[in-house]
């Protein structure tokens, strides 16, 4: 049964349409990861999800056939932007939300407890949360949204702008959310978190689902390619003549030159690398490195929208 | 739930210590310096008698109470030059004398005079043509079968530190409006508001929790005053220091509804401040926080434009309430400041209404 069902939702602010018809559906006990470049409609989407803003058409259920304002307090929320108190210590955070959710007394203590220990922020419990490093308040973001149990977890990018720690606890922290038993969706555009985390992924863009599935069904869509990076001595000989003639060769797709590297695309089941090797030798070129590689989802995406998913390839 | 949330906000405001600052030493700062710095001001101590005038009414029959009080009237007037004329009726006369275009209003009647000052402003000019007036009256009283009577005037002393206690903290009290805005923006920018929306709380039970803390700031910055009054400057609140504290719990509610609206719609930090600052500071001139009412009321335009300030109508009535009057100034007030409340939160409530209609139009919350 699916924990979330978006069918045909469409949002327009005046002219531009944001969400166009967008469909999803995010299983029980899934993370699923909504991927998508900068303006492509995920937070739009994911606020129509919340309630946050109306929309025009479509419908979203939950649980099967249950509206928002019937299944609200099931959701646990984790937005991009933090939403704690800064002028109170995180277990004043977390327990003012959580008793927001009609918990008290002791179970309220030791939710409280549960939700600090599970970020990591136990010991610095009592400290004012406005002292923390982006990545501590990051956690304890994730930790007012999760103190209550919600069934769905919806988190819109988490881990933008923080250490490499804080970013490998996070995603600890969802794949343990999701054994305990909740439905995830995340909702990012950097390629490796859904790769490490996401069961199934829906690519949108443009507010329009582009692709959607397992990782595995996804790189289906590529078909059967492979590609082989070759990387060059440098001034070892022509290697624009090399790319004209790979392009050539039967079963080859696509041939890129970046300086002294060269990325061929050709279908697994074509037997071009022997021809390649002879190329380079006649070319007159010297092979310093040559890896054989299937696409990445980043490539993938690439293909599929004719853009990167950020500005520059660089790390977070 | 609606416990929690106040105690949340009581807990994040109590451990701000600007806003502590803010509630304890504002009323104080206020109150010292104008009570201080604008006490000639308040007196009226300047010009003594010029365009001086004293007005009458007549509610008597004797031909003979009228001659004597014309005697007593050329008198005051060779001595001061203030002259003496019949006023329409005595709502007018006592009108004219607490807008400062009169130093007194006698009302002659057949068993005596009833003289009038003004319970806010009484000039040097005018304590001095009273006192002639007590003299003279009495001198014809020993003569003749004339009594005077003085009216109600056993006021507790007037000056500046009196007013500005109350008109520098009503003004202290729209300043609180500041910090409900703020704290209704905080919850937007720091996005807090989208998780008390998802949850059983919603943001109306917080929108109420927010003005309700605003009131009890009001209450902490009114009992501060009343302390720093009675005990430095030795301001009585009266009798009707009940109606007084009332009137300005009221103050304190409108401007914490007006913060909380602010706060809700207002595009940027920036915008929600000056709005908020602005509006304060217009009402706190127009309303006599600053300058002293009567000389509001004697400017051509400005006694008209003061009616637009709800500080003005609150002032009146303090003034009147501190001088152990309770009249139709304090419903007034109340009226105005009440359906000021009410109109805010209509407007708020329609303007909210009508984008959450949008909304449900497509199944959101």
């Amino acid at each position: 049964m699916s924990i979330v069902k978006v069918e045909k939702l469409q949002k327009k602010y005046k002219d531009m349409t944001a969400v166009d018809g967008l469909s999803l559906s995010v299983g029980e006990g899934e993370i699923h990861g909504i991927l998508g470049p900068n303006g492509a409609g995920k937070s739009t989407t994911i606020n129509c999800i919340l309630g946050l803003v109306g929309y025009d058409a479509g419908e979203i259920l939950f649980e099967g056939d249950k509206p928002l304002r019937k299944w609200n307090r099931n959701i646990g929320y984790v937005p991009q932007d933090l939403a704690i108190y800064p002028e109170l210590t995180p277990e004043e955070n977390i327990s003012f939300f959580c008793s927001l959710y009609g918990f008290s007394g002791s179970e309220l203590k030791d939710r409280t407890a549960k939700a600090l220990d599970f970020v990591g922020l136990t010991d610095v419990k009592n400290k004012k949360a406005s002292e923390f490093s982006g990545g501590m308040k990051r956690r304890l973001n994730l930790a007012c949204g999760i103190v209550h149990s919600p069934k769905l977890v919806i988190m819109d990018e988490p881990t933008v702008g923080i250490d490499p720690q804080s970013r490998n606890r996070i995603l600890e922290n969802v794949r343990a959310l999701n054994e305990g038993g909740a439905s995830v969706l995340y909702t990012t555009h950097y390629m490796p978190e859904v790769e490490e985390i996401c069961h199934r992924v829906t690519i949108i863009d443009h507010g329009k689902v582009i692709a959607a599935g397992t990782k595995d069904e996804i790189m289906g869509l590529m078909g059967s390619d492979t590609e082989l990076v070759t990387e060059f001595m440098p001034e070892s000989g022509d290697i624009g003549l090399f790319t004209q003639k790979v392009s050539q060769l039967d079963g080859v797709h696509k041939v890129t030159r970046d300086g002294d590297k060269c990325s061929i695309r050709f279908a697994k089941d074509s037997v071009v690398i022997d021809r390649i090797i002879g190329i380079t030798l006649e070319c007159g070129l010297s092979v310093s490195n040559m890896t054989r590689q299937d696409p990445s989802l980043e490539e993938i995406f690439l293909s599929l929208t004719g853009k990167e998913l950020r500005d520059g390839k660089g790390g977070k | 739930m609606f416990l929690i949330l106040l105690k949340k906000e009581l807990k994040v405001f109590f451990t701000s210590k600007s806003n502590l600052v803010f509630m304890v030493l504002l009323p104080i700062l206020m109150i010292s310096i104008f009570g201080i710095a604008l006490d000639d001001y308040v007196q009226g101590d300047y010009g003594t008698f010029e365009n001086g005038r004293l007005l009458y009414i007549a509610e008597t029959s004797s031909a003979q109470r009228l001659v004597e009080y014309n005697r007593i009237a050329d008198k005051i007037t060779a001595a001061t030059g203030v002259v003496s004329e019949q006023a329409e009726n005595a709502e007018n006369a006592k009108r004219e004398v607490e807008s400062s275009h009169a130093f007194g209003a006698v009302t002659i009647t057949d068993s005596g005079y009833e003289y009038y000052r003004s319970p806010f402003n009484e000039p040097e000019g005018g304590k001095l043509v009273r006192s002639l007036f007590v003299q003279l009256s009495g001198a014809v009283e020993n003569a003749a079968p004339v009594s005077v009577q003085r009216v109600t005037l056993e006021m507790p002393p007037f000056n500046s530190k009196a007013y500005y206690t109350f008109a520098a903290l009503s003004f202290s009290l729209l300043f609180m409006g500041l910090l409900v805005a703020h704290s209704v923006y905080d919850e937007r920018e720091w996005g807090t508001l989208i998780r008390v929306r998802l949850s059983h709380a919603g943001t109306g039970m917080m929108f109420a929790c927010k003005i309700i803390t605003g009131l009890l700031c009001g209450a902490v910055q009114i009992a501060v005053a009343f302390l720093f009054s009675t005990t430095v400057f030795g301001v009585q609140w009266g009798d009707l220091a009940y109606m007084l504290i009332l009137l300005l719990l009221l103050l304190a509610a409108l401007s914490s509804v007006f913060g909380a609206v602010i706060g809700s719609v207002a595009a940027n930090k920036s915008m929600c401040q000056s709005a908020v600052l602005m509006t304060a500071m217009l009402c706190g001139y127009l309303g006599g926080s600053i300058t002293p009412l009567y000389l509001l009321e004697n400017q051509p335009v400005l006694n008209v434009l003061v009616n637009i300030s709800p500080l003005y109508w609150t002032n009146r009535a303090l003034t009147a309430l501190y001088n152990g009057i309770l009249d139709e100034k304090t419903a007034y007030s109340a009226a105005v400041l009440a359906g000021l409340i009410a109109v805010i939160l209509a407007v708020y409530f329609l303007t909210a209404g009508r984008s959450g209609k949008s909304m449900k139009g497509a199944g959101a919350v």
